[in-house]
């Protein structure tokens, strides 16, 4: 009895009673293709995260298409196809525009996780004909899709020609020249968020129609934009002159005087604020009360994988706070004792695993999932038949 | 691998999530509950490439969500022909679709005839020139298949 985990595309239509004998579970599998015949025999068999079933009959020729990554279907790609095309993509699918008829043909079906960029005009084809685990986006006629942030300045402005854009983020807090924005760029979409100025907002309103449908944060116009992870102490705080700032990621600021931080900054506009606990008020009232949170220096963030074991909490100072949004263990060293003794508190949003006694002895407010340690998880065997395949057919 | 994943496609998973929910927090929750369920798993992604993974997390944000939806909010199917109880929302839509795709084709097709396009056994009848009373037969074993796997109350 065993296992088939981790394909990307099962072929499962000319399976037997035989060849399925020892499988007990499908695990992890992008597509799983099954033909009438086939259909009952892995109906008794357990599935676990499955992207998509399709029926298809067995003596029906197809060609697979499997890609990880972008893959790109266009006219040229389906005229070279003889047989119908099953398609499959974990990333990025790009259908370029092509008669809808033609697509009806030689597609027979698509699984995509991930994101699907097609013409307006083929988007009802593509979604009857697709299982789509992820976003689609129609671009409208002439449009180009930028998949990423745009700055929205000179720069930028100058490349274009007749341009008609479709972006997720749109960031405009740059003074825009109306008569040369107007001459470079035609249309814009945007889909996800619009970061702007009031005075921006005035030019950009004639040349973008679905403002009501993106999140839109208004800035003022003396502002400053920043990307990834922005740290503000006593030597970087200098390099603001009353701006106000906005950042998408994390800002950090320590080490500042409150009255040295409203000095050099307006107003804050940001998801994710981090400050001194002498700074929470101030910081606040910059960011007209959004969500800040107090940092303190031994205050432990973790984000990815960490463990901690008896050593590493012997050797702090003081008792430390934990904020786990990855995977915590606390390992076996640690006992109950030297956990009450160093740990402070734990907020947990992703996964905690400790001893029983540590996990039900410290403070823990639990967003996320909190288990014991146990052994035997690691020395559990799984017998597995196949795995780690691009194709594979029963 | 997955928390190097995580960190790069965050926003793209936050923003999948926030196209099946109304709340920027259910998002947030809705993501934040695949990558527990990643890391819980975390082996299974030694072989695969980034993009497998990001795909991975596609299709758990969408399961997780289904999961979720079908915990709180299971759709009641009337067979009385002249009510649709189907309420018209984006996240029953996502739901409703990914539901009837158990469903062999044809009976696919019935269940969308009578409870998206809204049409009664006559009209459905006329279309497939077969009686209403099989119409009425079919839309009852479709009805059944769906209740069977847990997807409709009743």
């Amino acid at each position: 009895m065993g296992k088939v985990v981790n394909i990307c595309l099962l072929d499962a239509r000319k399976a037997t009673e035989q060849s399925l004998s020892n499988i007990t579970e499908l695990e992890n599998i992008g597509s799983l293709i099954y033909s009438d015949t086939t259909a009952s025999l892995i109906s008794s068999i357990k599935k676990i995260n499955i992207g998509s079933m399709v029926k298809i009959d067995e003596d029906e020729s197809i060609d697979y298409m499997t890609e990880n990554g972008k893959a790109v279907i266009d006219e040229a790609l389906l005229e070279e196809v003889d047989n119908k095309l099953f398609v499959l993509v974990n990333g990025v699918c790009e259908i370029k525009e092509m008669p809808k008829e033609l697509f009806k043909e030689k597609i027979h079906s698509m699984t995509v996780n991930g994101l699907v960029i097609c013409p307006e005009s083929l988007k009802s084809v593509v979604s009857i004909k697709s299982k789509i685990n992820g976003l689609t986006i129609a671009l409208k006629e002439g449009h180009r899709f930028i998949d990423d942030t745009v700055l929205l300045n000179e720069t930028f402005i100058v490349k274009q020609v007749n341009a008609k854009l479709t972006i997720e983020k749109l960031v405009a807090i740059d003074k825009i020249d109306e008569d040369s924005f107007n001459e470079s760029i035609e249309h814009i979409q945007i889909l996800d968020e619009l970061v702007i100025t009031k005075g921006n907002l005035k030019i950009l309103r004639k040349t973008t129609d679905n403002l009501e449908e993106v999140e839109l944060t208004i800035v003022p116009d003396n502002s400053v934009f920043k990307e990834g992870t922005v740290e503000i102490n006593s030597a970087t705080i200098k390099f603001y002159d009353g701006e106000s700032l906005v950042v998408d990621g994390k800002l950090v600021i320590k080490d500042v005087a409150p009255e040295e931080l409203r000095k050099h900054i307006t107003s804050i506009y940001s998801d994710k604020v981090f400050c001194d606990e002498e700074l929470f008020e101030t910081v606040k009232e910059l960011c007209n009360n959004s969500n800040v949170k107090i940092m303190n220096n031994n205050d432990i963030h973790n984000n990815g994988k960490l463990i901690i074991d008896k050593n590493y909490l012997l050797g702090l100072e003081g008792k430390v706070a934990i904020d786990n949004n990855g995977k915590l263990v606390i390992d076996e060293s640690v006992t109950l004792e030297v956990a009450k003794d160093k740990i402070k508190n734990i907020t947990n949003k992703g996964l905690l695993k400790a001893d029983t006694s540590v996990l039900s002895g410290i403070p823990i407010i639990n967003h996320g999932k909190l288990s014991p340690i146990d052994n035997t998880d690691e020395k559990q065997e799984n017998n597995i038949i196949y795995e780690n395949m691009l194709v594979l057919e029963l | 691998m997955i928390y190097n994943v995580y960190e790069q496609y965050h926003k793209e998973f936050i923003r999948y999530a926030k196209s099946l929910v109304k709340r920027k927090e259910d998002a947030f929750d809705i993501v934040q509950d695949a990558y527990v369920k990643a890391l819980e798993r975390e082996e299974m992604f030694d072989n695969m490439n980034d993009y497998e993974i990001k795909g991975w997390f596609f299709r758990v944000i969408k399961n997780t969500f289904i999961d979720n939806f079908r915990k709180n909010k299971k759709i009641v199917f009337c067979e009385d022909e002249s009510i649709i109880t189907r309420e018209t929302n984006m996240e029953t839509d996502i739901y409703f679709n990914d539901m009837i795709d158990i469903l062999p084709e044809d009976l696919k097709e019935l269940i969308k005839l009578k409870y998206v396009d809204g049409l009664n056994s006559r009209q459905i009848g006329e279309l497939q020139k077969v009686s209403p009373s099989t119409i009425r037969n079919r839309l009852s074993l479709a009805i059944n298949k769906l209740r069977d796997g847990g997807y409709v109350n009743g």
